[in-house]
């Protein structure tokens, strides 16, 4: 049976102190929600000197909307996001990712920090971070940075965040009227990794695409990616623009033939549902 | 009282629930490698302490042992990833775990025999054997073809782990010279036996006892060499030990099923008569052979013809040795390898003509009792497959439709035991076949109160316990209500008789009669399975199964309850092994499937509704007229799910599960 | 280390490792062993229980991190002897066959029918996606939920 080895567990009250104990045992490990790393325990992947639970942490808890913008604390559970009541398209599109994450169990347990930080290729969260712009908060015992979350993914399971950091909040502003969004994951085997995600966010004006943002994630990827579109804005929200887009978004595939498929399929599917995103954001402007 | 009411409120005792007093927890410390020469092993119990062999057990369970029997822990060289090299154990089971890491195996890794080619060109995997043929078989007789036309095709079926929701267990106690087992299993008396021949200890010395058993599939009705571990603990301690397997080494070193290939040519007149098979079954048995992985490819052979009256046919079918764990039975054992050979091969014959699929069953079903030139009898099929696809509505369906026509052969082989005792006003009952559960209880029942008179609510039917009835078989093979119903039937006759002879009402009196009940197949057991599956596209271009609806033949359905939900079940295991479902293995010949949901286990959401028609169509020859159900499932649903995928998505399946992009 | 775990109304109260697993707690501390082990990996829900009222996995939890926390396992789902309306309907249509997933799917059905009126099918196969039943093919047991949903609470 799979059990963790002995471990050193503290609960710290504060975030200070919790920042500390980082600084003071740098072969910690950080346990938010604790559904990965509970695993990773259990499965003997992760030796660490000290296990540090933030799950409780109010400084990183809560949902705040001010002045057009988010705070989503790192320790609020995936499904306080699914179960929010906001309704910009910007949040719509992360309500859309959380409710995606695995099942309702694992969401009443997984946090959002846990989903972000874990850099596990197919999860939800992300892909649609990634098209919203979001700027992580991260802290350590001797002050706090910000960084954009395309800053954030180094490799797959890689992140830039150092072992004695912690991500307090995630922010990002609403982008408000006539955004249109998109977000969809497709698995073959539920509760398995996915093999690709989609999240867009666009806007049209006059024909024309204001904006538009593309990020795909899933084991077809490796890594949560951006997708290259800021040479489409201002053009015509015409198929050729479209075709171009879904052409970019393949060539992120870096498919094999294995369990989930053959190479070819999962640049299907990349441009599959990419297509579906494009036809979905742009909307009567095609 | 519902007899589920007690799991219902979480009150069930399965293995991993029982605590005896000085239990002692073991973990079993498992190689790395898929094959390799051992170096050193330090720490734990293992070969060099003591070793005991295992002989053929469970399902397909025979005279002598062909093979080469398995060894309860590795000696000198490891044979397949997770085979179990060395053993711990402590009064804790976490620190039974740290144990378990403590221990240092050393193997130097040599090259895997992982593919059927490979089996085929590399010398054995097995020293004292000459090639990895493990066994080879002729069926049928070779013949001229004759026809206009013929078709040929190469079929594989991927392993599958039978996953049940409670992995294996045991607790085992050895004292004042008895080996006391709780475990979860199909077959007390498997265990008893299996257990009594690798330990060298008398039958009679040893005490099974069924503990609940959270479905099996296939996977506990043989002896394994974690069972014989942990019992020779309990006999060096005197302690109690208990075992519980891992999900992760369910998936490892259970015994999976399938692995099957079929190289096939249908021969046949133009106007879609068919008149010849041929071709050949070769079966993945993995590191070792017991009785039921020799004999597989031919008893896959040997089923081929199914419900068709196909008058020439011979095959050739051999079982080879891999660097894999043992193979086991998985839901139809056989059966579902047979019906998806032959009904993918009949699908690509309708194609090749330009025919109906179900015209071209209805040609070449039986139209009286036939012989196959492979050994097989059955009855007159074509009346029933022409009520069925009226019934299912086969002809109005659009496209995406797939169908499937089979036998189901009923494992009755053996027969089955039954014992019935009354006392105190009530009356227990104990089966040789032990339900775990498939609901045996909801048959068993009706049964024994119709024959006695005695209302449902004063009988039980009780777990497997060799104490209580010291010889049966197993549950297995869709042989239950065949087999065991006809033995409690018995017993059940007998008790009534026995009250009458002394004039008392049954329940006023006190009686007590074991019956064995000895059993061939007939054609009258096995039945028709008749399965119709719709499947669309979703929005990304997946197949999903719309719907899936079940005509079988149930002959004297006994509990309809029962019956509904073994066939619901077995077909939700086929949609899940043609979409999801397997376990494979990489070239270094590990398992590539680590957890539940990465082997492809199906989830509410992910599958249709189904719809199940009992259809009876005559009775079999036993007391009851039931015929078997277990398997139907899994059988019938197989080839039928794979043609609607294959027509909705335009590409011929030659391999399940569907290789996304290329099926 | 010390933690207190209310338990179906009861305080328990223990000096555990702090890798106990939530689930190792029930059933070896607390004793009660309706809360199953089935994946171990978050997969199969067998091991489902009510933390602070919602249906988690205690496999993936240490006992630790529900120090101070209200659970409900399914030995405490329904008073004594009596059923509620899902055990009821799972009961009366003899939905179950081996029932080793009965415990996880009473706790995870009673919960979402708790907050939702009128659930159609699909609904109820969606609340149900963290929760394997390998035997029955699903098709019994959310029919069975159906049923439940319409009875009264
Ligand atoms: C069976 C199963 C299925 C799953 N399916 C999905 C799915 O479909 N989609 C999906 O997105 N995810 C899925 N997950 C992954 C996971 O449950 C979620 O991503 C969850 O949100 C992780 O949050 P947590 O709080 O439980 O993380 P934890 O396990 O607590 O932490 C995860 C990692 O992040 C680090 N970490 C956590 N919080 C912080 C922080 N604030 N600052 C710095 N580092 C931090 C931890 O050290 C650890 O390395 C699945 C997991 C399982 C077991
Ligand atoms: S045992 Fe916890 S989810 Fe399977
Ligand atoms: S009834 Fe066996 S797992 Fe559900």
């Amino acid at each position: 049976m799979l059990y963790p080895p002995q471990i050193n567990y503290e609960r710290p009250e504060s975030l200070s102190e919790a920042l500390s104990l980082l600084n003071d045992h740098p072969w910690s490990l950080i346990m938010a929600g604790g559904t990965i790393s509970v695993l990773s325990l259990k499965k003997r992947a992760v030796n660490a000197e000290l296990v540090v639970d933030i799950g409780r942490l109010h400084e990183l808890k809560g949902i705040d909307f001010r002045d057009g913008r988010y705070r989503i604390g790192s320790a609020v559970k995936i499904y306080e996001i699914a179960e929010s009541g906001f309704e910009g398209p910007g949040f719509s599109l992360l309500r859309q990712a959380a409710s995606s994450v695995g099942d309702p169990l694992l969401r009443n347990m997984g946090t959002v920090g846990g989903n972000v930080c874990l850099g596990d290729p197919s999860n939800d969260l992300p892909p649609a971070l990634l098209v919203l712009g979001a700027e992580l908060n991260v802290v350590n015992h001797a002050g706090a940075r910000n960084l954009n979350i395309s800053d954030f993914y180094k490799g797959p399971f890689r992140t830039s965040l150092a072992k004695n950091e912690i991500l307090d909040s995630i922010n990002f502003s609403e982008p408000g009227k006539g955004y249109r969004w998109f977000y969809y994951k497709h698995y073959i085997r539920h509760l398995d990794h996915s093999v690709v995600n989609v999240a867009a966010l666009g806007k049209v004006i006059g024909g024309r695409i204001a904006d538009l943002r593309i990020a795909v994630g899933g084991m077809s990827v490796r890594v949560p990616t951006p997708i290259e579109t800021s040479w489409a804005v201002g053009k015509h929200a015409s198929h050729e623009e479209l075709s171009r887009i879904v052409k970019s978004a393949s060539e992120k595939c870096l498919c094999t033939d294995d369990r989930q498929g053959s190479a070819e399929y999962k640049k299907r599917m990349i441009e599959k549902i990419t297509q579906m995103a494009l036809l979905s954001v742009m909307g009567d402007a095609l | 009282m519902e007899y589920t009411d007690r799991l219902i409120k979480g009150h069930g005792k399965y293995v991993a629930d029982i605590a005896l007093p000085e239990m002692l927890y073991m973990e079993v410390v498992r190689s790395k490698v898929a094959r390799g020469n051992i170096v050193s092993v330090k720490g734990g119990i293992s070969a060099s302490d003591k070793n005991f062999y295992l002989g053929s057990s469970g399902e397909g369970y025979g005279e002598g042992n062909a093979g080469v029997k398995q060894p309860a822990f590795a000696e000198k060289y490891v044979s397949y990833y997770g085979q179990p090299v060395a053993a711990v154990y402590s009064s804790s089971k976490y620190a039974a775990k740290d144990l378990a890491e403590s221990v240092e195996i050393k193997i130097e890794p040599l090259e895997p025999v992982v593919t059927l080619d490979q089996a085929l060109k590399l010398p054995s995997i097995h020293p004292s054997m000459g090639s990895n043929r493990a066994s080879e078989f002729t069926l049928g007789s070779e013949f001229a073809e004759k026809g206009d036309i013929s078709v040929e095709d190469e079929l594989y079926l991927e392993r599958v782990v039978t996953d049940p929701l409670e992995t294996r267990g045991i607790v085992s106690l050895y004292r004042d010279g008895v080996l006391n087992v709780w475990i979860s299993t199909q077959s007390v008396y498997s265990i008893r036996d299996g257990l009594s021949a690798a330990l060298g200890l008398p039958r009679d010395a040893l005490r099974v006892m069924q503990a609940d058993t959270g479905g099996a599939f296939g996977s506990k009705s043989a002896v394994y060499p974690e069972y014989v571990i942990a019992s020779y603990i309990s006999m060096k301690t005197g302690k109690p030990v208990k075992w519980t397997e891992s999900r992760e080494e369910h998936l490892m070193a259970s015994r999976p099923g399938r692995g099957a290939l079929g190289r096939l040519r249908l021969s046949a007149t133009k106007d879609g008569k068919i008149v010849g098979l041929k071709g050949e079954v070769v079966v993945d048995i993995g590191a070792y052979g017991d009785m039921l992985g020799l004999n597989s490819p031919a008893w896959i052979a040997r089923q081929l013809t199914g419900p068709y009256a196909i008058p020439n046919a011979y095959l050739k079918a051999t079982a080879l040795y891999t660097n894999k764990a043992p193979l086991g039975p998985y839901r139809g054992a056989g059966r579902p390898e047979a019906s998806f050979f032959m009904e993918r091969m009949i699908d690509l014959l309708a194609d090749k003509l330009g025919i109906d699929p179900a015209e071209l069953r209805l040609k070449n079903a039986t139209e009286s009792t036939f012989n196959s030139p492979l050994g097989l009898v059955v009855n007159a099929s074509r009346q029933f497959l022409e009520r069925g696809l009226r019934e299912t509505g086969y002809w109005d369906m659009g496209a995406g439709k797939g169908l499937s026509f089979f036998v189901l052969i009923p494992a009755v082989f053996g027969g089955e035991s039954a014992r019935i005792s009354v006392k105190d006003g009530r009356i227990n009952i104990w089966l040789g076949g032990n339900a775990h559960w498939q609901r045996h209880e909801l048959f068993v029942k009706k049964i024994v109160s119709e024959v006695t008179g005695v209302p449902e609510e004063y009988i039980e039917l009780n777990k497997g316990n060799t104490g209580e009835l010291g010889y049966g078989v197993g549950t297995w093979g869709s042989r239950s209500a065949i087999a065991a119903g006809q033995a409690v039937y018995r017993a059940a006759l007998k008790i009534r008789e026995m009250a009458e002879k002394e004039g008392k009402d049954v329940l006023s009196g006190s009686y007590d009669y074991s019956v064995m009940e000895n059993m061939t197949l007939d054609p009258s057991m096995i039945s028709f399975l008749l399965t119709v599956t719709s499947a669309n596209l979703n929005e990304v271009g997946d197949p999903v199964i719309k719907s899936c609806t079940a005509f079988y033949d149930v002959g004297e359905p006994l509990s309809k309850t029962s019956i509904t939900g073994q066939i619901t079940g077995g077909l939700a295991q086929a949609v899940s092994e043609v979409l999801f479902e397997s376990q494979t293995y990489d070239q270094k010949g590990k398992p590539e499937a680590q957890t539940i949901s990465e082997a492809g286990v199906p989830y509410a959401h992910q599958l249709p509704k189904f719809r199940v028609i009992i259809a009876q169509e005559g009775k079999s020859g036993t007391l009851h007229g039931a015929k078997g159900v277990g398997e139907a499932g899994t059988v019938g649903g197989l080839p039928s799910i794979t043609r609607a995928v294959e027509s909705i998505t335009g590409k011929r399946i030659r391999k399940l599960p569907v290789m996304y992009g290329t099926q | 280390m010390k933690v207190k775990i209310n338990v179906n109304g009861e305080d328990f109260a223990s000096d555990v490792e702090p890798r106990l697993l939530l689930v190792d707690f029930l059933r070896d501390t607390a004793g009660l062993t309706g809360t199953h082990v089935g994946c171990e990996t978050g997969s199969c829900g067998s091991c489902t229980v009510l933390l602070d009222g919602r249906p988690v996995k205690s496999c993936l939890m240490l006992a630790a991190q529900a120090d101070g926390s209200r659970i409900i396992t399914i030995e405490g789902i329904s008073k004594g002897e009596s059923m509620n309306r899902v055990q009821k309907s799972l009961s009366e249509s003899k939905a179950l066959q081996c029932g080793f997933c009965a415990p996880g799917i009473v706790i995870t059905a009673s919960w979402f029918l708790d907050k939702n009126e009128n659930p159609d099918e699909g609904e109820i196969r969606e609340a149900l996606s963290g929760n394997i039943c390998r035997c029955t093919g699903y098709q019994p047991v959310v029919d069975a939920v159906l049923k439940a949903s319409k009875e009264v609470k």
